[in-house]
Formats: C-alpha cells, structure tokens, sequence
C-alpha cells in the first residue's frame, strides 16, 4: 500500500465533492427553516402549559433528542410511509428518498431548537413581562415587544451550536443513499479505489463551512449584544427597554 | 421593532432556499415521467461498487448492473426503468416495503432471502466466494483451519451474503470465528488483514485480482470456494408487479445470453466472461 496520499487527487475530488454541497445545504436549510416551526410549536406549548400537549411535547423532546439520527432516518425512511399508509392509504413509498431525509433531520433538529427557545424565552426575567403588562400591553404585545427581542439574544450562541452540529450531523444522510457530499466521497473511492484523498477534502469542506458559520454567529451575537458573551469594559450597546413602543 | 422584521425575513429566506434547492435535487433525479403510457419500473442499486454499480468522473450512475439492465430495458418498451441508489443494507429494506421494484446489487442465492424474495431465474454473473489471507499465510486454507486457530474473519455488511454464509457456518461448528463487519473501505479491510487485525475477509476471485492491482495488496484466495452461487436480480414475492417483471426480465436474460450482448458486457466491465451459463 504505497502511496497513501496522492496530493493530485486530492485536489481533484473538491470539483465533486463540492458539486453536491446543495444537497447538504438543502438538507440543513430545511431542517433549520421547518424544525425552527416546529420547534417554536413545541416550545410554546410547554412555555404556556398548554393541558395535553405540554406533557406529550416533552416527551417529544425528549424521545427525539435521545436517538441517534441514524436510527431516526431509518425510522423515517421505513415506517413514516406505513403510518401514512395506515391512516390515510397514501402510498408515499416512491417519494425522493431526499425528502425523508429532510423530514428525519427537520424532527431532531426541532427537538434541539425547542429546547434553545424554551430556555431562551425562560432566561428572561419574569420582571420583564411584569413591566410590561404594567404599562398595558397586551400578552402578545410584552411578548413580541420586550421577551422576544430578549430570547433572541439569549438563543444565538446556542442556536450557533445547534446549526455547526446540524451541518455536521448531515454526513448520515448518505445511507440511505442520498448522493450528498459525503455520498461522492464513496462514489470516489469506489471508482478509484482510494479514500483518505476525498475524506481529507470532505474534512476542509465541512471545516470551511463550519468556520464561516460561526463567524455569522460571532457577529449575529455581537450585533444584538448576546448575554454571556459581552467583552469585558463594554456595555451592551442598547437597552431594549429604551425601543419600546419605538 | 426592524431587528424582528430582519428575523422574519432570513427564516423566510432560508426556508424559499431550501424549497428551491430541494426542488432542484428532485427534477434531476425524476426527470423521466413523461411516458405516462409505460409503466415505471424502479431498480434498487448502490453507488458504490465498482464495476457493478458506481458513479463515473461526471457523477453519473454506470457499472455492470446498470448497462445490463438498460439493455434490457430497450427490449421491455413496455417499462420504464429508473434507478435509485442506496447503501447497501437498504437495498433488500426498499425492496421489501416497496420503494423499489427490482434489487440489483450482485445478490446471491441464500435460504433466508429466498423466504422473503423472489428471484430471478436467469443469473447474472458467477459469483462464488473464497477465503482470501495474507500472501505469506499458508496455514489457512479453509474456514475450518482459521475456527483452529479461533482467528478472526471480516465478512460483508450485515445484510450481504458472506456474512450469512459464514456466520451460519460458524454457528454449524462450534462458533469458534470471530465476525467482524466488514469496513466502509476496501482500504481498511486490506490494512486490517495487513496489520493482523483479521485474519482473513471473503471476496470473489475478480475483486481479490483487482485488489492486488490497484492497491498492490499482498493478498491471495485460498482453497475451495465458501459458498456456489449466481447473482440474481430481486423481486417482490407475493405481487403481481414483481411476478410479470421477473418474468419478462428472465425472458430477456435469456435472450442477451444466446446471443452474446451479456457476455461483451462482462468482458468490458468486468475483464472476462462471468456469465453463468444457465
């Protein structure tokens, strides 16, 4: 086994590898846009102790965020066509294997999300909406006007987390055989018979796209003045109490 | 109140990319549904296999399975054929929930397939199974001389035939092997037979051939082959879809073989004649 790495390889596979990113980034785009619907739904549902669903909400949370996303896409992929095809008599069998795919990460990744806005909502405190039923807001108003602006700050270097993680965690995906990136880097060591050239690719990739995640994070936290990351001597820029009503 | 806006705005952003993209993914992989009077055929396959199934420089879909059954296809006008990729281990998965209508990944005959499948009669290629070990290893030739030594044996996915065959041996005979599932990689399962991690994995001749080529692996097969069997096309047992399609697919075979076309194909992907000849 000589020749462990070929340098020239290496430098061929990021043309394939990279002319499959849009699958990846599809596969997170929706589980972030969707899981963040159906992690807000699960959050204000035990915010608000809503009878019924609270309880089978942290169930959820807890069922979905204790099983490997391996198993979850199986799950998915095998049983989410007999439950459909049971209650509605649908055959969802010959959908694009990409859309179980994205259903299977779209439910983690809501669990993980509900969790972030459950706390972050959580962290603000309770004087906060007191003040602002005082001065005569509406629920829904204190909500949107003074807790929101204030979850959201809180969210960020968790949500930061959440989504480098989701990136990452879409290296499943290839298993049920979606050609993803990680999908060609099997394709290319099938058909030239080496892999640590494409791995070694794939690794900058998602190394990459991890680095320029978090440093949109970095200034998403910076911009609205997160908490717990604030530098030393420097004060948040604004006080959102001073926008109310603005 | 325009940071909210802002908010509101890059989920709605982000959401219309995903849509986008997921739309774009699937008009390239369904992009043959026009023919609404032939009837969709969906070929389970892998991607990764070469020469039998695997992706070319342009990323396309090519390989031994994949000509020979669009071969078939061009005498089946009545069909449409479609191919899916999988891993491996989903494959028989798909087939059995009806996700997909034909399996064609260099499946063998075993008892416990041949309970949930049906299967084609025509084979495809000859595909016996041997012992391969290390070049200078000349104790073991046999499953039996590596249970003396209660060596350790690198067999296929959980699903594939050489596991089957040798687990089912091993359990014949006083479980002596140990078993372990063979690795993503060709590369790992040579550098762990190298390292003496294993003593042996299980392969076909052609693949132990191409090994030695293309990755100068000191390795060689050994003894008697493990296991006699053809590789054949799946179908869905009980279904009527399936039992019209290994029929007209067997008819076909038969047809490609008597008159060569089955025959060029294996010595151009392949490198020789592996047809069987029934």
């Amino acid at each position: 086994m000589e020749n462990i790495f070929l340098v020239s390889l290496f430098w061929d596979c990021f043309p394939s590898l990279l002319s499959r990113l849009h699958v990846t980034l599809a596969i997170v785009a929706a589980a972030l846009a969707l899981g963040a619907v159906l992690g807000t739904g699960v959050a204000v549902a035990r915010l608000y102790k809503i009878p019924v669903l609270a309880p089978l909400a942290a169930v959820y949370v807890s069922f979905i965020r204790g099983i490997p996303i391996l198993v979850l896409l199986y799950i998915v992929y095998i049983g989410l066509p007999l439950v459909v095809a049971g209650l509605t008599g649908v055959n969802i069998n010959r959908w694009d294997t990409l859309v179980f795919v994205m259903i299977a990460y779209v439910i983690n990744v809501s669990a993980f999300l509900s969790e972030i806005i459950r706390s972050a909502v959580g962290g603000v405190d309770v004087g906060q909406s007191e003040a602002a039923y005082a001065v005569g807001m509406t629920r829904w108003q204190a909500f949107r006007r003074i807790v929101a602006p204030q979850a959201v700050r809180i969210a960020i270097p968790a949500l930061g987390n959440t989504v480098v993680s989701l990136l990452k965690d879409t290296s499943l995906a290839y298993t049920l055989g979606v050609i993803d990136v990680i999908g060609v880097i099997n394709a290319i060591s099938a058909s030239t018979h080496r892999s640590l050239e494409a791995y070694a690719a794939a690794a900058i990739i998602f190394f990459a796209l991890s680095s320029l995640l978090e440093q949109v994070f970095k200034r998403l936290e910076r911009r609205l003045g997160a908490k717990n990351t604030g530098m030393p001597g420097q004060k948040p820029q604004r006080s959102e109490i001073a926008t109310v009503g603005g | 109140m325009k940071r909210n806006k802002l908010i509101v705005l890059a989920i709605t952003l982000v959401a219309l990319a995903a849509l986008a993209l997921a739309g774009c993914q699937s008009a390239t992989s369904g992009d043959a549904t026009k023919s609404a009077a032939k009837k969709k055929i969906v070929i389970g396959t892998g991607s990764a296999y070469k020469p039998y199934c695997f992706l070319d420089e342009k990323n396309t879909l090519t390989g031994f399975e994949v000509e020979v059954l669009k071969k078939v296809n061009e005498k089946l006008p009545q069909y449409e054929f479609e191919f899916k990729t999988f891993d491996f281990n989903a494959i028989l998965v798909s087939l059995e929930t009806g996700k997909i209508d034909l399996a064609a990944h260099q499946f063998e005959v075993n008892a416990e397939r041949k309970n949930k499948f049906l299967y084609g009669d025509e084979g495809v290629t000859v595909y016996d199974l041997k012992l391969v070990v290390k070049e200078d290893n000349n104790d073991i030739r046999s499953l039996a001389d590596l249970a003396v030594k209660n060596g350790t044996i690198e067999v296929g996915a959980a699903s594939a035939n050489k596991t089957y065959v040798v687990d089912k041996w091993n359990k014949e005979n006083g479980s002596k092997l140990k078993l372990v599932f063979a690795a993503a990689d060709t590369t790992i399962t040579l550098q762990n037979l190298d390292s003496g991690k294993t003593d042996a994995f299980v392969n076909i001749q052609r693949n132990v051939d191409d090994y030695k080529k293309t990755y100068n692996a000191k390795i060689k097969a050994v003894g008697e082959p493990i296991s006699f069997s053809n590789a054949y096309y799946l179908y869905r047992k009980n279904d009527e879809t399936g039992a019209q399609l290994k029929k007209d697919v067997d008819a076909v075979l038969k047809q490609l073989k008597a008159d060569g076309t089955l025959q060029q194909l294996s010595q151009k992907w392949l490198g020789g004649d592996y047809i069987p000849k029934n």
